[in-house]
């Protein structure tokens, strides 16, 4: 064999040299990115703020929750206790009637009914919770609701004689949570509250007929879900919360 | 042609230590890169208030406090032993998510079952209810007590639904509802989320996920 043959020709070297370049620079580009990434993960563990979003899909409760309402027991027209104890599990409406002029009461409680109606006619079982001066409660109050929810079940009212410091705490809570524009607005409020106690909504019902069927939606929203704020694994067909459980063939059981 | 052998056989030895190197670098960077996302996916979840504070009694009559689960992440669901629908499931998913923990060797989590019918559900039949299904309950408790707290502690303090129909006696179990969903609660005893899981869809998944992100962000 000749020395000539066995020499790479000047071609075959440079092709050798260009592939060991190549993996060279393919080298250096893996070391770089595996820095990179130490890089990021060492960045990421000492971050306080989240990089990535959570993987969980939350499906938030369409009502929002607006804190706890305060517990409450006060006298019917019977004189018996009734409150936060008895209405436990279940959804309501509480009306606070204002102490000056009786035709607006007769105008709150025309609008209550009507929104009574608007649940009765969707099949959506609701409390309603009248919370009135002592004088209203004893002279006129059920009288009053029962002629306006003729027809309807008298046991979903319950017309209570309003206790001063109970009431303040709940005018305070709207007032800081900025749920009422003024203090005559704060004493003819109509509060929804879900079956848990929270407070979901505040209402001005004389304000406009439109408010009746905006608190008919809410109680309807509420019903269906329930006291849960937010929900994962909800089927993707779900439009909303299903916070109330379970539902079988004699409705909840 | 002794250097250029000898060349190429060093060419080879680096060739390889560069290989070693990079694996014992990624070796050393996947645990990180992995404990890195679990805190990650823990910090995303949202919170829902605090762990309720109560104190009720659990299946072997001894009292249970919010404070034995201080500083464990804990799953919660709510069951009672007379329904004959949605809580046997419950109870099947719950077991199954405390089996898949245990060999996930996440040991600092802790399940409690709260009864929505206390008032039938003395300490002695959660204990039976435990041994029928055959129940671990070395960290798994079923808690009952007066109603009153009972119900203070699930729907107030974890906001998920518990009642029955207003004419309903006592023997009406069936007039008994509440809600399906389980509820995870952090080390710091932060509410973390809630889980629908009594059907097809991933919030089993979803808790699993979010179970070991929290334990790993605990440790």
């Amino acid at each position: 064999m000749s020395p000539s043959s066995s020499r790479p020709s000047r071609g075959d070297t440079r092709l050798r040299s260009w592939a060991w370049w190549c993996l060279g620079v393919s080298s250096l580009a893996v070391l770089l990115s595996l820095c990179v990434a130490m890089l990021s993960v060492a960045r990421l563990v000492l971050s306080e703020e989240s990089w990535l979003p959570a993987d969980t899909q939350w499906v938030p409760n369409p009502v929002p929750l607006h804190g706890q309402l305060p517990r409450f027991e006060l006298r019917d027209m019977d004189g018996a206790l009734f409150g936060t104890r008895q209405l436990r599990g279940r959804a309501y409406v509480l009306q606070f009637l204002p102490e000056e002029r009786a035709s607006s009461h007769q105008h709150l409680v025309t609008r209550l009914s009507r929104v009574e109606r608007g649940l009765e006619a969707e099949r959506i079982p609701f409390r309603f919770v009248v919370v009135a001066r002592p004088s209203f409660a004893r002279v006129e109050g059920l009288a009053r609701v029962e002629g306006e929810a003729s027809g309807s079940d008298r046991m979903s009212w319950h017309v209570l004689a309003a206790d001063t410091s109970w009431e303040a705490e709940v005018l305070a809570m709207l007032s800081a949570g900025a749920l009422v524009k003024g203090d005559s607005s704060q004493r003819r409020s109509t509060l929804l509250v879900d079956q848990a106690g929270g407070l979901r909504g505040v209402y001005d019902l004389t304000e406009s007929p439109r408010v009746v069927d905006v608190l008919v939606a809410d109680a309807r929203q509420v019903s269906e879900s329930g006291p849960v704020p937010a929900l994962a694994g909800l089927p993707m067909d779900h439009p909303h919360v299903l916070g109330v459980g379970c539902v079988g063939e004699r409705g909840r059981y | 042609m002794a250097a250029p052998v000898l060349e190429h056989r060093r060419r080879r030895w680096v060739g390889l230590l560069v290989v070693g190197v990079l694996a014992l670098v990624a070796a050393l960077a996947l645990p990180l890169l992995r404990e890195s996302r679990a805190r990650l996916r823990a910090r995303g979840l949202p919170g829902f208030g605090a762990l309720p504070t109560f104190r009720l009694t659990d299946q072997t009559g001894r009292p249970f406090s919010d404070a034995d689960l201080r500083g464990a992440v804990v799953v919660a669901d709510f069951i009672f032993t007379r329904c004959p629908t949605v809580c046997p499931l419950l109870t099947a998913k719950m077991a199954r998510l405390q089996r898949q923990a245990r060999e996930a060797g996440l040991s600092s989590v802790r399940f409690v079952s709260f009864s929505v019918d206390p008032r039938y559900d003395t300490p002695e039949r959660l204990a039976a209810y435990a041994n029928t299904r055959h129940l671990d309950t070395s960290n798994w408790s079923l808690l009952t007590g007066p109603l009153e707290d009972v119900e203070a502690t699930v729907l107030e303090g974890f906001r998920v639904m518990m009642g029955r129909d207003a004419d309903a006696g006592d023997d009406d179990f069936l007039s008994i509802f509440h809600g399906e969903h389980f509820v995870l609660v952090d080390a710091d005893g932060r509410i973390r989320g809630y889980y629908r899981v009594v059907d097809d869809s991933d919030g089993l998944e979803s808790l699993q996920r979010d179970l070991e992100a929290l334990v790993h962000a605990a440790d």
